[in-house]
């Protein structure tokens, strides 16, 4: 219930940040997509359940923000939680590199289904839409991948001590 | 919970897509407007968005005075020749003004941006989504506004409503892929259509495409809503044409206009209501 909350409240102040300050700190009119670095964090830490219902969760806020469509950003939250935990359930927590390799590919996949979803019924062209917005993107999100699964490594460390038991799943 | 849906990884995953595809199918209308978790979660998120964009451009105020003071000396004493220089001119404006007025009434005129009710409202954040350049303001439908409102700032065009929840609404600006809006050039009376196009987005640019082979249209020209419009009243001012071009089949033209609303650093914006 704890982890819960305290992860609740991880999702929600990101979400205020990237509304009001990372827009301060664009490079290139591009601004890092930390939901989804959050996500596949979690992901990484905590197996493919816990992950897909935190990216569902995630994704869902995202939704409700954005406010048009409800469910496209909780689905791709979702897979995208269900297919990090998947292969990584045996890895080696402490190693921060892996992180960074999955949120570059993460990142990258993630932006392309947002532009194929984006310009879906409009005439678009991908090479210019790589050039100024997924490609500085993923690089972007990607800078941001191991301060933020240090952090989460960290708070899931304490919860899990605070838990009692280190659940195998 | 966990443990139980562990036990049946294929169903949970099946179920996953199923809930957010149905949840797709059922919002894509955008005629659905509020719904009760939105209004919820907008009533957590809207105040901590007021107060962190607030300390944010206090913070960044201060820090920029701290390392600019020289600069904001020479550009105080700038500004003070120019207050002096505006005065002179406001003055002269208010004869103008006067005059104007009177000779409106001699003609049986009236302005039309005088009779719009507009209401005032600060922008708290921006959509996170970089395809598209849509803002957050802390007024929402409790203070009246819906969706399809046009929204004003630095006295000109800055986008339409698109969501409002009741302590905030979602507006496209006018560089918003998703906005379009009926225009004129009152020098030519030509008549066209100005939208938000992704590439010309970050330049801050729009696009009014289709432009016919003998339109006079040119560089410098106004741009102002036109009274084809459904949802924007007619007259209000978008922009400059910056430059006119060729589209690739020889036939047609289209314009890049350069908005009067500095997209990028709105503050405040008022909403036109209907």
């Amino acid at each position: 219930m704890f982890r819960i909350l305290i992860f609740a409240l991880i999702v929600l102040i990101n979400f205020v940040l990237q509304a009001t300050f990372f827009p301060h700190i664009a490079i290139m009119a591009v601004t890092p997509d930390t939901a989804m670095v959050l996500i596949v964090s979690y992901a990484i830490l905590r197996g493919e359940i816990e992950g897909a219902i935190f990216g569902f969760c995630a994704g869902l806020v995202q939704d409700i923000l954005g406010g048009v469509v409800i469910g496209f950003f909780a689905l791709l939250g979702f897979l995208t939680g269900y297919l990090c935990g998947k292969p990584f359930r045996d890895f080696f927590k402490d190693n921060f590199f892996l992180p960074f390799l999955v949120v570059v590919v993460v990142a990258f996949v993630y932006q392309f289904v947002v532009y194929v979803a984006t310009t879906m019924f409009v005439h678009a062209d991908f090479w210019f839409y790589f050039r100024t917005i997924i490609f500085p993107k993923t690089i972007y999100t990607a800078s941001f991948s191991v301060p933020i699964y240090v952090f989460v490594h960290f708070v899931n460390k304490r919860l899990e001590k605070s838990e009692g038991v280190k659940r195998e799943i | 919970m966990v443990d139980f849906f562990a036990k049946k990884k294929r169903a949970f995953l099946l179920a996953g897509i199923g809930v957010c595809i149905i949840a797709i199918i059922f919002t894509i209308n955008p005629s659905i407007g509020t719904n009760i978790f939105s209004s919820a979660l907008t009533y957590v998120i809207t105040p901590a968005q007021r107060g962190l964009n607030s300390s944010i451009a206090w913070g960044s105020g201060h820090f920029s005075a701290l390392t600019n003071n020289q600069r904001l000396i020479t550009e105080n004493r700038e500004l003070a020749a120019e207050i002096n220089r505006l005065q002179f001119e406001n003055f002269r404006l208010a004869l103008a003004a006067e005059e104007n007025e009177a000779l409106n009434i001699a003609l049986n005129m009236h302005t039309q941006y005088a009779h719009l009710s507009t209401m005032g409202a600060r922008v708290i954040g921006q959509d996170p989504n970089d395809f598209r350049r849509s803002f957050h303001i802390d007024r929402g439908s409790s203070d009246g506004i819906e969706t399809d409102m046009a929204v004003i700032a630095n006295g000109g065009l800055a986008g339409v409503t698109i969501y409002a929840s009741p302590t905030r609404t979602q507006f496209a600006s006018v560089l918003d892929s998703r906005f379009s809006v009926a225009v004129v050039a009152p020098r030519t009376g030509d008549v066209g259509f100005a939208r938000g196009h992704s590439a010309h987005m970050n330049d801050g640019l729009m696009r009014i495409n289709h432009i016919e082979a003998g339109a006079q249209i040119m560089p410098g020209d106004e741009i102002l809503t036109s009274s084809y419009s459904v949802i924007f009243p007619a007259g209000i001012l978008v922009g400059e044409v910056v430059s006119v071009h060729t589209n690739p089949d020889g036939l047609t033209r289209y314009a890049l206009l350069r908005p009067v609303a500095d997209v990028d650093n709105l503050e405040i914006v008022l909403v036109v209501k209907k």
